[in-house]
């Protein structure tokens, strides 16, 4: 990895940490509804797109009742991890006017006050975090305190900022934050003594070795208060700082510089020439070499030899005009778009393909030159503000290719349904029903009559009905045979026979009633069911499946609509964001272009005054 | 030159390092954002609407089925693929990249597949692969008999830690 991508890396690493604030942490709970999994599961991977998408989409198809206020306090946080602090405000003050248990409510006052504090309303931030009853979890409670050191360090409390750091307990590396901040602050402000002591606790602090982020901290406030002990004309508590930055880390070259300027002040003037030397060999393209190419030559000065030091201010001169050269043509490389194609994520297809993307600086002629810029807040949030707006603007191309399949499957669907329609309207078997009615009503009357007359022979069942036909046949052959002869044995055995089977129908009969009516009421719920499946059919192919589709067309229309509009919006505040990101990289370059010119300058005036010099004391010789 | 040159850098690292906390201050690009923030909202709004109408038309309620995937520790079992065949059909498969299987042992649930499925009985195989204990590859089977109705069914396939046995379980829990 080139060296300028391990220092952006680092100085990522450090602005990351320190703005994680968003990072929630559910409630230890089981998950009832597998929605709010499912969000928790797009979160962890920082698809913050996704998991706000899902989350919306059961909120207003079928909110998440099962998971307390958990999914409510999980969206506020997901829409300030994806930087829309308003919607995130609304949630949160939605949350703290529920009824909400205080746990959610702490963490809701919390949030609430990292927003009114990225807002700049320092005294509003501070009321929210004063309404924090218990203690949060541990991370977001180290993170609760950092945030009120910076509030007072903002409102130039530093007495109160200094007593907040007795909260910190867990967490070392919120307290180190704050530490650094408080020594920073108080540096810019003068109170060496002070600063050199908060600076000085970070910078010794015991770091693992697998804890880069805090290494990194360490280092950079190391470097601080080496320059603070330059300044407060410390020079060997300085050296001893500046040492204790990691050689291998990215602050070393300032570090190296610094060590330099410490031994120039105690007029060391041959010591410090060791670390300038050694960093004039690096790349000429760091600020730090080429300060350090400027200080040498005036130290070899200073040490009384003006041939060595003739010689280093012309490759000082040489070098600067050579990276002037190399810098001109880098700003005209991204004044003509070179940065913004290769600042271009490769993929916008995985989500969290882009936040992984983010530790790595594109590959350009001019990222080298940018190396500040790009480590700088401003620089990421523009950047990633830029790459949101071209994920938004993937997502919808994405529905827009979607959207005529979707006219498409819509329009075969109704096509397939016009198709059916005729043919089960023409179904015979929907007529049927009428007459399977009539009969139901002839078998009902039917019922009735023999119920009234006590008919138990109507009663008669399978062979029952055979053996009465046959019996009936055999009084109609008796009857004709009365007077021919002698027939009163038969007369009596007939008699005997129809009596056994009246005897047995009409014993029967109260059951044999009762199980035709309930055959009928069975026969009543299937002409029933039969009925009701037949409306449905109707209403179906006459008012609902029409209006469907009708439906489907008016919201199809509607979004179709919507996309074209934000597409548009899109296109043009993209295009914006891309401008701002061009012109601060330009600006950068510009400024870069001015301390160059300061230098070259610098290093003529010297070279001219140090001819003038041996001129004069060659004429001057005897 | 000596006080100059030390100006000049002194002045050159306090205004490039980055502070960590004053940096967190918006940029004053102040409309910019809002009007970023606004399209966000916009676009959220739209992409949960079409995320509706596409899951509408696609997977109907009546022959919606889902099927997701859930980790409970997922210590003894370090979870490579996933495949879900519905009888005998390959209906969802999933390569996991280190990224979700973090997510997935930090309590999120994966929805691994959405379709449809005609009502009645249906036979359900899933199939996991990955590295058991003590770094052995490990390939397990959970079969359930899916009951379709008219309602939408949602199938969990959970991965759990059997910490008796020392081995993992792959139990499915079919959701009402």
């Amino acid at each position: 990895m080139p060296f300028f991508l391990r220092t952006v890396t680092l100085l990522f690493c450090c602005s990351l940490a320190s703005s994680s604030f968003a990072e929630f942490e559910p409630a230890p709970q089981a998950i009832h509804d597998l929605r709010y999994g499912e969000t928790l599961y797009h979160f962890y991977q920082e698809n913050y797109f996704s998991a706000i998408t899902r989350l919306t989409v059961a909120e207003k198809q079928r909110p998440i009742r099962d998971q307390g206020a958990e999914p409510e306090l999980l969206l506020g946080s997901l829409y300030l991890s994806y930087g829309m602090y308003r919607e995130a405000g609304k949630i949160f003050s939605r949350l703290l006017r529920s009824n909400a248990p205080q746990y959610t409510q702490d963490k809701a006052w919390f949030y609430l006050a990292r927003l009114r504090y990225l807002d700049g309303h320092f005294a509003d931030a501070r009321a929210a975090l004063q309404k924090i009853k218990n203690a949060l979890p541990a991370y977001h409670e180290g993170a609760r305190w950092n945030l009120l050191t910076n509030i007072f360090l903002q409102q130039h409390e530093y007495q109160q900022a200094i007593d907040t750091l007795q909260h910190f307990t867990d967490e070392p590396v919120w307290r180190a934050y704050s530490e650094f901040n408080l020594g920073v602050t108080l540096s810019k402000l003068g109170q060496i003594e002070q600063a050199q002591k908060w600076l000085g606790t970070v910078g010794q602090l015991s770091v693992p070795s697998d804890d880069q982020e805090l290494r990194a901290l360490r280092d950079r406030a190391n470097l601080a208060l080496g320059y603070t002990d330059i300044q407060a004309q410390k020079a060997n508590a300085a050296i001893s700082a500046f040492g204790r930055v990691r050689l291998s880390g990215p602050l070393s070259d300032k570090a190296l510089l610094g060590v330099g300027w410490a031994h120039y002040q105690k007029k060391d003037y041959s010591n410090a020439l060791v670390p300038w030397m050694e960093l004039r060999k690096r790349p000429t393209i760091n600020p730090t070499v080429q300060e350090a190419l400027l200080a040498i030559p005036h130290t070899l000065e200073l040490l009384q030899k003006p041939q060595a030091a003739l010689a280093y201010y012309n490759e000082a001169v040489n070098t600067y005009k050579t990276e002037m050269t190399r810098l001109a043509n880098v700003l005209h490389a991204v004044e003509t778009g070179e940065l913004l194609a290769a600042l271009k994520p490769r993929s916008l297809n995985d989500e969290s393909l882009q936040l992984r993307e983010q530790a790595e600086l594109p590959d350009s002629i001019s990222s080298p030159y940018l190396s500040n810029l790009l480590a700088s807040r401003q620089f990421q949030n523009t950047y990633q503000s830029y790459r949101e707006l071209l994920f938004l603007q993937h997502r919808l191309q994405f529905w827009q290719r979607q959207i005529p399949s979707y006219r498409l499957m819509l329009k075969e669907r109704e096509a397939s349904y016009q198709q059916k329609l005729k043919i089960i309207r023409d179904d015979k078997r929907l007529a049927q029903l009428t007459a399977f009615i009539k009969r139901r009503d002839e078998l009902a009357a039917e019922l009735q009559h023999i119920e009234s007359t006590q008919d138990g022979l109507a009663l008669a069942q399978g062979k029952e009905r055979g053996i009465l036909k046959r019996l009936n046949r055999i009084e109609i052959i008796l009857q004709h045979l009365q007077g021919h002869g002698d027939y009163s044995e038969q007369a009596e055995k007939f008699r005997i026979l129809k009596g056994l089977l009246s005897w047995k129908l009409n014993t029967e009969f109260v059951a044999r009633d009762w199980q035709l009516k309930h055959k009928m009421i069975g026969l009543d719920r299937s002409i029933e069911k039969t009925r009701a499946t037949r409306n449905a059919l109707r209403h179906s192919w006459q008012q609902l499946a029409p209006s469907t589709f009708h439906d489907y067309e008016i919201r199809l229309n509607g979004l179709a609509s919507r996309l074209l509009d934000l597409h548009q919006q899109i296109n043009i505040v993209t295009a914006e964001q891309t401008r701002f990101l061009q012109k601060l990289a330009v600006d950068k370059l510009r400024q870069r272009r001015r301390h160059l010119e300061n230098y070259l300058i610098r290093a003529k005036y010297g070279l001219t005054r140090l001819y003038d010099k041996l001129h004069k004391d060659q004429r001057g010789a005897p | 030159m000596k006080t100059s040159l030390c100006f000049i850098f002194l002045f050159w690292i306090f205004i490039t390092s980055p502070n960590a906390y004053s940096a967190e201050i918006p940029a004053p690009q102040q409309g910019l954002d809002n009007r970023i923030q606004d399209l966000k909202n916009e676009v959220l709004e739209l992409n949960r609407d079409l995320f509706i109408l596409e899951e509408d038309l696609l997977f109907p309620a009546n022959t919606q089925f889902t099927i997701f995937l859930s980790m409970d520790m997922g210590k003894l079992f370090a979870l490579d693929s996933v495949e879900v065949k519905i009888n005998d059909k390959l209906v969802a498969s999933h390569l996991y990249t280190e990224r979700e299987v973090k997510a997935l042992q930090r309590g999120g649930v994966q929805r691994l597949h959405i379709g449809n499925l005609p009502t009645g009985r249906h036979q359900m195989v899933a199939y996991f692969t990955g590295k058991g204990p003590h770094n052995r590859d490990y390939r397990r089977g959970a079969t359930v008999i899916i009951n379709k109705t008219s309602a939408p069914k949602y199938i969990e396939l959970r991965i759990t830690d059997n910490a008796s046995k020392l081995q993992p379980d792959f139990s499915v829990k079919v959701w009402e």
